[in-house]
């Protein structure tokens, strides 16, 4: 009998064993956490004057790359924002890369939108053929936005326009230069 | 209408020169089957992504391990080739008929040849498809079944079609702006970056010219058709969100993304770029069976897997989950165990010594192996083996075994092997029914996914079933010793029958109990009168009335076991018949495989304990009579 006693308390016990495992060992990490990132390919840019620009020149900076193109019409909506969000993150830099084919067109656009001349953090860059819209960031819709911190890993994209003075975004903004 | 298009798209794929010395051999096959996907929320290995996916085709286990991975890599590799192969398994008739199927001996029908008479079907599929599952008759949820297999099947197919060559006529100067050689082969990928251009173009001439195409110039028309090539490409990858290989790249995602969708979603990058370079060159390389390019490839997207860091792929789980593909441990502690029951039969007539020790061996491994299997799926999932209907019959079918050893080896008694092992293997072999043809390793509802509770509730009452199932088996067979052996007593059975019932009985009474403080913790209220509450509570119930009739003397022996052996009815209807009404919070859903099931077991049962009872009875008067 001592003998039987011996035993259920033993798988007793057990249970108790395991039931202590599941509940002291961590769970599964949460799938909302972070995936590592991924560097940013190393490029440069020429402005409208022919002058290039190379991304490894603002190493350690937060840099936003932003793709728009003169004939797109969220662009159009969208670009005004940016402007005042470049004017507000002065330690930022923006780069806003024109896809547009038609170089007169762009600077119109720009023109238009009173970003001529632009202040000292937004750079403006001319990829007519694509080579780093497409080839490199695999962008053919326009405006798109993609966010580098200062070791200039890729962090976020924003397909579409972006709201630039919303709290969520203005907080992105200032978690990557606070990192 | 995707299904049309996949077609155009299968027509428009260009076979690529084989041009091999060397062969992808099968060790090769099975590293492709590591790769990770997200299927059914859950990360898994493509070995077993390929396996659900082949037997929901074909209606069979894959023969080799390496077949469904062959199969899977054919499948999206070489989309035009698989079209027009036999190899959907139509089983149910009246469905094949209403789907103007022609009959066929093999029942076996091609992706084409079922697309085609969907098509046709249309309005039939569409009222399937919109009508409440439980309303519908066999031959309609055999058609919707059907249904979503060849449309994962579709999926698969396309899944890497934007990466894969296409025989498209190409213009000159199209070819110069995408930098290819004039007879270089192009994908729709390389082809999009014309896209913006493209559709800017089309833009201006559409307003300046509208619809009358005989006004587009030349290179206006060329440019419309090249629109109209680029959105029927796209056209096949919408809705194109089964394969999802590639982990999550950007700040705030979580969910994997399959090639199409990840540029539906334009949240392709460059790491994306590199993730596609890797499966461009893995299809490539099984299109013209390279096995270094293969290797290449395949080292390039694990790498790259692993550099992503994604939260919830976790490289053991992955590895756990192949081997528990390649070992099959349940299917292998079956065999185990019915060999097991074998040589226990056999030892009642011949060598007794040592078939006993061969069948106790048997048994032993089997357990071995069955628990390493259980602790796989727990090492898994990470959480305890009891979460689900097809889950707990391993664990019940585990406990018995070890309840059936414990008898054999420190009571001296083969009969509870017998028996806790004939459980055991039955349990097992009905599991199938429960695991059904998909994957077995679920992702649990909210409400049950607290690790504590089911180690401690769910691992209580499970073990109790198990004793329950055992003791009432005990029970069955001093019956039908009783019967053929009227005069004999034998008091030592009974009492092992009573030490059972008493173990059985403070599992599932404290499991209940456990049950009611976690549903007290979860919805507020220890008890709701649920039916599965109130199927434990009827275990616990049944027992006590037993077990304390017993001790108070108001049941003799055989009906005291005539009770016992009855309890397995109540186990079943407690564990399993709760489940098939459709109500309450523990519902999984009506199955009739296993309604019947149980029906069968429930008659079965009272047919066989009346017959037992009634023989004693029969027989004890004949010896009393003389």
């Amino acid at each position: 009998m001592a003998k039987n006693k011996l035993i259920i308390g033993g798988l007793c016990l057990a249970a108790l064993a395991l039931a202590a495992l599941f509940l002291l060992r961590p769970t599964a990490p949460s799938v909302t956490t972070a995936p590592a990132a991924f560097p940013a390919p190393a490029f440069s840019w020429q402005d409208f004057d022919g002058k290039n620009t190379a991304l490894a020149a603002y190493q350690g900076r937060v840099v936003i790359l932003h793709f728009w193109a003169s004939w797109c019409a969220p662009c159009k909506a969208e670009f005004p924002q940016l402007l005042a969000a470049a004017k507000q993150q002065p330690d930022v830099i923006f780069l806003a890369l024109s896809s547009d084919s038609d170089r007169k067109a762009a600077l119109q656009f720009l023109k238009e939108m009173g970003a001529e001349p632009p202040p000292a953090n937004l750079l403006l860059g001319w990829d007519a053929q694509k080579k780093i819209t497409y080839d490199l960031f695999m962008t053919s819709a326009y405006p798109e936005t993609i966010m580098l911190d200062k070791q200039h890993r890729l962090r976020r994209k924003v397909p579409g326009v972006v709201e630039w003075q919303s709290p969520e975004i203005m907080a992105y903004l200032a978690r990557l230069l606070a990192e | 209408m995707r299904f049309v298009l996949l077609l155009v798209l299968a027509a428009l794929l260009a076979p690529l020169p084989l041009a091999a010395q060397e062969r992808i051999t099968p060790l090769m096959l099975q590293q492709f089957g590591e790769l990770p996907v997200l299927h059914e929320g859950r990360v898994k290995p493509l070995d077993s992504f390929a396996r659900i996916q082949y037997q929901a085709v074909t209606g069979a286990q894959p023969a080799d391990p390496v077949v469904a991975l062959g199969w899977l890599a054919e499948t999206m590799f070489e989309p035009a080739t698989v079209a027009d192969r036999p190899q959907f398994l139509v089983r149910d008739h009246d469905a094949a008929r209403r789907l103007g199927l022609p009959e066929r001996a093999d029942k076996l029908y091609s992706f084409k040849e079922l697309i085609t008479a969907m098509l046709q079907q249309k309005e039939l599929l569409t009222k399937i498809l919109a009508a409440e599952p439980r309303n519908l008759s066999s031959d309609e949820k055999a058609l919707r079944l059907l249904y979503q297999t060849v449309d994962d099947f579709r999926q698969i197919n396309a899944a890497f079609s934007l990466l894969l060559p296409v025989t498209m006529p190409l213009e000159p100067a199209a070819r110069a702006t995408l930098g290819l050689e004039p007879d270089a082969p192009v994908s729709y990928l390389q082809l999009r970056r014309l896209k913006p251009d493209v559709m800017e173009a089309l833009q201006r001439t559409m307003r300046d010219k509208q619809e009358r195409i005989a006004d587009y110039s030349e290179e206006e028309q060329r440019n419309a058709h090249l629109a109209y090539q680029l959105s029927l490409l796209e056209s096949v990858g919408a809705n194109n969100a089964l394969m999802r290989v590639i982990p999550p790249l950007w700040d705030g995602e979580a969910v994997w993304h399959a090639p199409w969708d990840i540029i539906g979603e334009s949240l392709a990058g460059p790491a994306t770029q590199q993730f596609f370079d890797g499966w461009s060159k893995l299809a490539r390389a099984w299109q013209q069976d390279d096995p270094a390019a293969w290797q290449a490839a395949l080292t390039q997207i694990t790498t790259l897997d692993m550099q992503a860091h994604s939260a919830n792929l976790r490289p053991v789980a992955l590895t756990f989950e192949i081997m528990l593909n390649r070992l099959q441990p349940f299917s292998m502690s079956l065999w185990l165990m019915l060999g097991g029951l074998l040589l226990l039969g056999l030892a009642r007539w011949r060598a007794p010594l040592l078939l006993g020790a061969l069948a106790r061996s048997a048994f032993a491994a089997a357990l071995l192996i069955h628990g390493i299997g259980i602790l796989l799926r727990m090492g898994i999932l990470l959480r305890p083996p009891v979460s689900t209907l097809y889950e707990s019959t391993l664990f019940v079918s585990f406990m018995a075994l070890a309840c059936g050893l414990w008898l054999a080896l420190r009571r001296k008694n083969d009969d509870g092997l017998f028996i806790g092992g004939g459980i055991a293997a039955l349990l097992l072999a009905a599991s199938n029914v429960f695991g059904g043809d998909g994957d077995t390793l679920l992702v649990l509802v909210a409400v049950l996914d607290t690790n504590f509770w089911l180690a401690t509730h769910v691992i209580c009452i499970t073990t109790g079933y198990a004793a329950t199932l055992v003791t009432g088996m005990m029970a069955h067979l001093y019956l039908l010793r009783r019967a053929l052996k009227p005069q004999q007593t034998y008091p030592q059975q009974l009492a092992r029958i009573h030490l059972l019932a008493l173990f059985a009985l403070l599992f599932t009474a404290v499991g209940t109990m456990l049950g009611g403080v976690w549903a007290d913790q979860s919805w507020g209220r220890f008890w709701g009168w649920d039916p599965k509450e109130n199927g434990a509570l009827w275990i616990v119930l049944w027992l006590v009335w037993l077990v304390h009739g017993r001790i108070a003397g108001q049941f003799g022996p055989l009906g005291y076991a005539v009770g016992m052996a009855l309890v397995n009815i109540v186990v079943a209807l407690a564990w399993f018949g709760v489940n098939l009404l459709s109500v309450g919070l523990h519902s999984y859903g009506f199955t009739d495989a296993a309604a019947y099931g149980l029906l069968g077991f429930c008659l079965g049962e009272l047919v066989l304990v009346s017959a037992l009872a009634a023989t004693y009875f029969i027989r004890s008067r004949q010896v009393a009579h003389g």
